[in-house]
Protein backbone atom coordinates (compact mmCIF):
# COMPACT_ATOMS: atom_id res chain seq x y z
CA UNK A 1 0.00 0.00 0.00
CA UNK A 2 2.38 2.63 -0.52
CA UNK A 3 0.44 4.31 -2.82
CA UNK A 4 -1.81 5.00 0.49
CA UNK A 5 1.54 6.34 2.19
CA UNK A 6 2.57 8.82 -0.54
CA UNK A 7 1.48 12.35 1.21
CA UNK A 8 0.26 15.57 -1.94
CA UNK A 9 -0.27 18.73 -0.18
CA UNK A 10 -3.20 19.99 -1.21
CA UNK A 11 -4.76 16.91 -2.41
CA UNK A 12 -4.64 14.78 0.66
CA UNK A 13 -5.50 15.76 3.99
CA UNK A 14 -2.57 16.79 6.52
CA UNK A 15 -2.13 14.29 9.69
CA UNK A 16 -2.81 16.99 12.26
CA UNK A 17 -5.93 15.46 13.95
CA UNK A 18 -3.58 15.68 17.68
CA UNK A 19 -2.95 19.56 17.70
CA UNK A 20 -6.33 20.72 15.71
CA UNK A 21 -6.73 23.47 18.13
CA UNK A 22 -3.73 25.18 16.54
CA UNK A 23 -4.91 25.42 13.31
CA UNK A 24 -7.13 28.26 14.46
CA UNK A 25 -4.24 30.55 14.89
CA UNK A 26 -3.00 30.72 11.17
CA UNK A 27 -6.89 31.14 10.52
CA UNK A 28 -7.67 34.03 12.12
CA UNK A 29 -4.17 35.57 10.92
CA UNK A 30 -5.52 35.08 7.31
CA UNK A 31 -9.05 36.39 8.18
CA UNK A 32 -7.32 39.26 9.91
CA UNK A 33 -5.12 39.92 6.66
CA UNK A 34 -7.83 39.70 4.22
CA UNK A 35 -10.55 42.02 6.86
CA UNK A 36 -7.86 44.91 7.72
CA UNK A 37 -6.91 45.26 3.83
CA UNK A 38 -10.42 46.75 3.22
CA UNK A 39 -11.05 48.01 6.65
CA UNK A 40 -7.56 49.72 7.22
CA UNK A 41 -7.65 53.61 6.62
CA UNK A 42 -4.18 54.44 6.99
CA UNK A 43 -2.20 51.66 5.78
CA UNK A 44 1.29 52.43 7.81
CA UNK A 45 -0.84 50.95 10.94
CA UNK A 46 -1.82 47.74 8.53
CA UNK A 47 0.13 44.74 10.29
CA UNK A 48 -0.17 46.30 13.73
CA UNK A 49 -3.72 46.08 13.31
CA UNK A 50 -3.64 42.60 11.63
CA UNK A 51 -1.91 41.01 14.92
CA UNK A 52 -4.51 42.84 17.51
CA UNK A 53 -7.27 41.47 15.46
CA UNK A 54 -5.62 38.05 15.50
CA UNK A 55 -4.97 38.08 19.27
CA UNK A 56 -8.45 39.01 19.14
CA UNK A 57 -10.13 36.68 17.24
CA UNK A 58 -7.98 34.09 19.00
CA UNK A 59 -8.66 34.95 22.48
CA UNK A 60 -12.38 35.33 21.51
CA UNK A 61 -13.11 32.04 20.07
CA UNK A 62 -10.79 30.12 22.77
CA UNK A 63 -13.28 32.26 25.51
CA UNK A 64 -16.30 31.12 23.61
CA UNK A 65 -15.21 26.98 23.51
CA UNK A 66 -14.43 27.66 27.40
CA UNK A 67 -17.99 28.90 28.62
CA UNK A 68 -19.22 26.28 26.15
CA UNK A 69 -17.05 23.60 27.75
CA UNK A 70 -17.93 24.85 31.35
CA UNK A 71 -21.50 25.38 30.54
CA UNK A 72 -22.10 21.99 28.86
CA UNK A 73 -20.13 20.12 31.11
CA UNK A 74 -20.86 21.93 34.68
CA UNK A 75 -23.78 23.81 34.49
CA UNK A 76 -26.48 22.35 32.14
CA UNK A 77 -25.86 18.85 34.42
CA UNK A 78 -26.86 20.83 37.34
CA UNK A 79 -30.98 21.58 36.01
CA UNK A 80 -31.00 18.68 33.53
CA UNK A 81 -28.99 15.55 35.02
CA UNK A 82 -28.07 12.81 32.95
CA UNK A 83 -30.32 9.21 34.02
CA UNK A 84 -27.84 7.42 35.72
CA UNK B 1 -17.66 59.72 7.92
CA UNK B 2 -20.71 60.31 5.12
CA UNK B 3 -20.25 62.15 2.10
CA UNK B 4 -22.30 63.15 -0.44
CA UNK B 5 -20.98 60.51 -2.87
CA UNK B 6 -21.01 58.17 -0.48
CA UNK B 7 -23.25 55.24 -1.96
CA UNK B 8 -21.21 55.55 -5.44
CA UNK B 9 -21.21 52.11 -6.83
CA UNK B 10 -17.78 50.90 -8.82
CA UNK B 11 -19.41 48.33 -11.01
CA UNK B 12 -16.20 47.05 -13.08
CA UNK B 13 -14.55 46.91 -9.55
CA UNK B 14 -17.32 44.49 -8.03
CA UNK B 15 -16.82 42.35 -11.35
CA UNK B 16 -13.24 41.92 -11.10
CA UNK B 17 -13.65 41.47 -7.23
CA UNK B 18 -15.89 38.52 -8.09
CA UNK B 19 -13.32 37.26 -10.60
CA UNK B 20 -10.51 36.87 -8.50
CA UNK B 21 -9.90 37.85 -4.92
CA UNK B 22 -8.69 41.05 -4.62
CA UNK B 23 -9.05 42.26 -8.32
CA UNK B 24 -11.10 44.64 -7.86
CA UNK B 25 -8.55 47.02 -5.87
CA UNK B 26 -5.65 46.15 -7.63
CA UNK B 27 -6.74 46.52 -11.10
CA UNK B 28 -9.43 49.21 -11.24
CA UNK B 29 -9.67 50.96 -8.05
CA UNK B 30 -5.06 51.11 -8.46
CA UNK B 31 -5.10 50.35 -4.34
CA UNK B 32 -2.04 47.67 -5.70
CA UNK B 33 -1.62 47.09 -1.83
CA UNK B 34 -5.17 46.79 -0.74
CA UNK B 35 -5.86 44.59 -3.42
CA UNK B 36 -2.56 42.39 -3.17
CA UNK B 37 -3.88 41.64 1.01
CA UNK B 38 -6.88 41.28 -0.04
CA UNK B 39 -6.43 38.59 -1.95
CA UNK B 40 -3.48 36.87 0.53
CA UNK B 41 -6.45 36.83 2.93
CA UNK B 42 -9.07 35.18 1.18
CA UNK B 43 -6.33 32.86 -0.99
CA UNK B 44 -4.66 31.79 2.23
CA UNK B 45 -8.08 31.11 4.15
CA UNK B 46 -9.38 28.80 0.97
CA UNK B 47 -6.02 27.08 -0.13
CA UNK B 48 -4.96 26.76 3.79
CA UNK B 49 -8.27 24.53 3.99
CA UNK B 50 -7.09 22.86 0.58
CA UNK B 51 -3.56 21.97 2.71
CA UNK B 52 -5.66 21.11 5.62
CA UNK B 53 -8.41 18.88 4.56
CA UNK B 54 -6.97 18.36 0.38
CA UNK B 55 -9.29 18.37 -2.23
CA UNK B 56 -12.35 16.34 -0.61
CA UNK B 57 -13.11 19.67 1.12
CA UNK B 58 -14.22 21.53 -2.16
CA UNK B 59 -17.22 19.42 -3.04
CA UNK B 60 -19.88 20.65 -5.07
CA UNK B 61 -21.90 17.48 -5.36
CA UNK B 62 -21.39 16.24 -1.44
CA UNK B 63 -20.95 19.10 0.47
CA UNK B 64 -23.27 21.58 -1.47
CA UNK B 65 -24.30 23.55 1.86
CA UNK B 66 -20.38 24.34 2.24
CA UNK B 67 -19.74 24.88 -1.08
CA UNK B 68 -22.31 27.85 -1.58
CA UNK B 69 -20.19 29.98 0.80
CA UNK B 70 -16.60 28.77 -0.96
CA UNK B 71 -18.19 29.52 -4.68
CA UNK B 72 -17.60 33.10 -3.15
CA UNK B 73 -14.32 33.16 -3.70
CA UNK B 74 -14.90 33.38 -7.63
CA UNK B 75 -14.27 30.68 -10.41
CA UNK B 76 -11.65 29.53 -8.88
CA UNK B 77 -13.45 27.83 -6.72
CA UNK B 78 -15.24 26.23 -9.41
CA UNK B 79 -12.20 25.84 -10.89
CA UNK B 80 -11.22 22.93 -8.14
CA UNK B 81 -14.28 21.58 -7.60
CA UNK B 82 -14.42 20.65 -11.67
CA UNK B 83 -10.69 19.21 -11.29
CA UNK B 84 -11.64 16.98 -8.00
CA UNK B 85 -15.29 16.04 -9.29
CA UNK B 86 -13.51 14.81 -12.71
CA UNK B 87 -10.18 13.38 -11.81
CA UNK B 88 -10.55 12.28 -7.88
CA UNK B 89 -14.01 10.90 -7.63
CA UNK B 90 -14.98 7.48 -9.59
CA UNK B 91 -19.04 6.44 -10.10
CA UNK B 92 -19.94 3.69 -7.44
CA UNK B 93 -21.13 0.84 -9.72
CA UNK B 94 -22.07 -2.16 -8.56
CA UNK B 95 -19.18 -5.23 -9.51
CA UNK B 96 -21.52 -7.25 -12.02
CA UNK B 97 -22.43 -3.97 -14.63
CA UNK B 98 -18.58 -3.21 -14.41
CA UNK B 99 -17.67 -6.51 -15.22
CA UNK B 100 -20.09 -6.76 -18.32
CA UNK B 101 -19.56 -2.73 -19.14
CA UNK B 102 -23.02 -2.76 -20.42
CA UNK B 103 -26.28 -0.94 -19.11
CA UNK B 104 -29.90 0.51 -20.24
CA UNK B 105 -30.01 4.63 -19.85
CA UNK B 106 -32.26 4.13 -17.02
CA UNK B 107 -29.93 2.17 -14.94
CA UNK B 108 -26.89 4.45 -16.06
CA UNK B 109 -29.11 7.80 -14.85
CA UNK B 110 -28.95 6.64 -11.34
CA UNK B 111 -24.85 6.04 -10.82
CA UNK B 112 -23.16 8.53 -9.26
CA UNK B 113 -19.54 9.76 -8.22
CA UNK B 114 -18.07 9.60 -4.91
CA UNK B 115 -15.45 10.39 -3.08
CA UNK B 116 -12.95 6.82 -3.01
CA UNK B 117 -12.08 4.85 -0.16
CA UNK B 118 -8.70 3.78 1.31
CA UNK B 119 -9.22 0.54 -0.32
CA UNK B 120 -10.42 1.58 -3.79
CA UNK B 121 -9.05 2.77 -6.98
CA UNK B 122 -9.92 4.68 -9.58
CA UNK B 123 -10.11 2.72 -13.09
CA UNK B 124 -11.36 4.16 -16.28
CA UNK B 125 -13.80 2.06 -18.19
CA UNK B 126 -15.07 1.48 -22.07
CA UNK B 127 -18.87 1.54 -20.94
CA UNK B 128 -21.72 0.94 -23.25
CA UNK B 129 -25.24 2.84 -22.73
CA UNK B 130 -27.99 0.87 -24.28
CA UNK B 131 -30.68 4.15 -24.87
CA UNK B 132 -34.55 3.29 -24.80
CA UNK B 133 -35.02 3.49 -28.82
CA UNK B 134 -31.45 1.01 -28.82
CA UNK B 135 -29.06 2.54 -29.70
CA UNK B 136 -26.03 2.22 -28.15
CA UNK B 137 -23.53 5.26 -27.04
CA UNK B 138 -19.61 4.57 -26.08
CA UNK B 139 -19.07 6.17 -22.97
CA UNK B 140 -15.38 6.18 -20.80
CA UNK B 141 -16.30 6.19 -17.08
CA UNK B 142 -13.98 6.59 -14.05
CA UNK B 143 -15.31 3.66 -12.06
CA UNK B 144 -14.57 2.58 -8.20
CA UNK B 145 -12.83 -1.03 -7.97
CA UNK B 146 -11.10 -2.74 -5.19
CA UNK B 147 -7.58 -1.09 -5.35
CA UNK B 148 -4.52 -3.59 -6.09
CA UNK B 149 -1.53 -4.06 -3.39
CA UNK B 150 0.32 -0.74 -4.59
CA UNK B 151 -2.58 0.86 -5.88
CA UNK B 152 -4.65 3.27 -4.02
CA UNK B 153 -7.45 6.42 -4.50
CA UNK B 154 -5.82 9.67 -6.08
CA UNK B 155 -6.59 11.31 -3.18
CA UNK B 156 -6.97 10.12 0.32
CA UNK B 157 -11.03 10.89 1.63
CA UNK B 158 -11.12 13.95 4.52
CA UNK B 159 -12.37 13.04 7.29
CA UNK B 160 -13.37 13.90 10.91
CA UNK B 161 -11.33 16.98 12.55
CA UNK B 162 -9.18 18.00 9.29
CA UNK B 163 -12.14 17.66 7.29
CA UNK B 164 -14.20 20.23 9.42
CA UNK B 165 -11.45 22.37 9.76
CA UNK B 166 -10.43 22.47 6.12
CA UNK B 167 -14.06 23.11 4.57
CA UNK B 168 -14.59 25.76 8.06
CA UNK B 169 -10.98 27.34 6.56
CA UNK B 170 -12.33 27.44 2.89
CA UNK B 171 -16.01 29.16 3.13
CA UNK B 172 -14.56 31.70 5.64
CA UNK B 173 -11.95 32.71 2.50
CA UNK B 174 -15.54 32.72 0.67
CA UNK B 175 -17.48 34.59 2.96
CA UNK B 176 -14.65 37.18 3.61
CA UNK B 177 -14.06 37.40 -0.20
CA UNK B 178 -18.00 39.07 -0.30
CA UNK B 179 -17.37 41.62 2.32
CA UNK B 180 -14.11 42.38 -0.17
CA UNK B 181 -16.01 42.47 -3.52
CA UNK B 182 -18.91 44.46 -1.96
CA UNK B 183 -15.73 46.72 -0.62
CA UNK B 184 -14.75 47.05 -3.89
CA UNK B 185 -18.00 47.90 -5.34
CA UNK B 186 -18.64 50.64 -2.96
CA UNK B 187 -14.94 52.02 -2.69
CA UNK B 188 -15.88 55.33 -1.42
CA UNK B 189 -18.23 53.88 2.01
CA UNK B 190 -14.97 52.87 3.92
CA UNK B 191 -14.85 54.74 7.49
CA UNK B 192 -12.22 55.68 9.64
CA UNK B 193 -10.94 52.47 11.10
CA UNK B 194 -10.39 52.30 15.09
Amino acid sequence: MTALLAYTPFIDPIAFDRYWYLLLIPMCFFIAIGYKSVRTVDMTRYWKQVLAFTVQLVIGIAAMGLAAFIFIGYILPTFAPMPQ
Amino acid sequence: MTTKNAHTMNLPAGIAALLFPGAGHFFVLGQRKRGLLAALGVLGLFFGGMFIGGIDVIDRQEDKYWFLGQALVGPLAFGVNYLHQNNYKAYDIPPPIIEIERATAEVAGKFVKRSLYANEQRKVIKFTIVEPTGAESIRYLPVAVPAGPDNGPPAAQSIGRMNELGMLSSTLGGMLNFIIILDALFPTRRKEDT
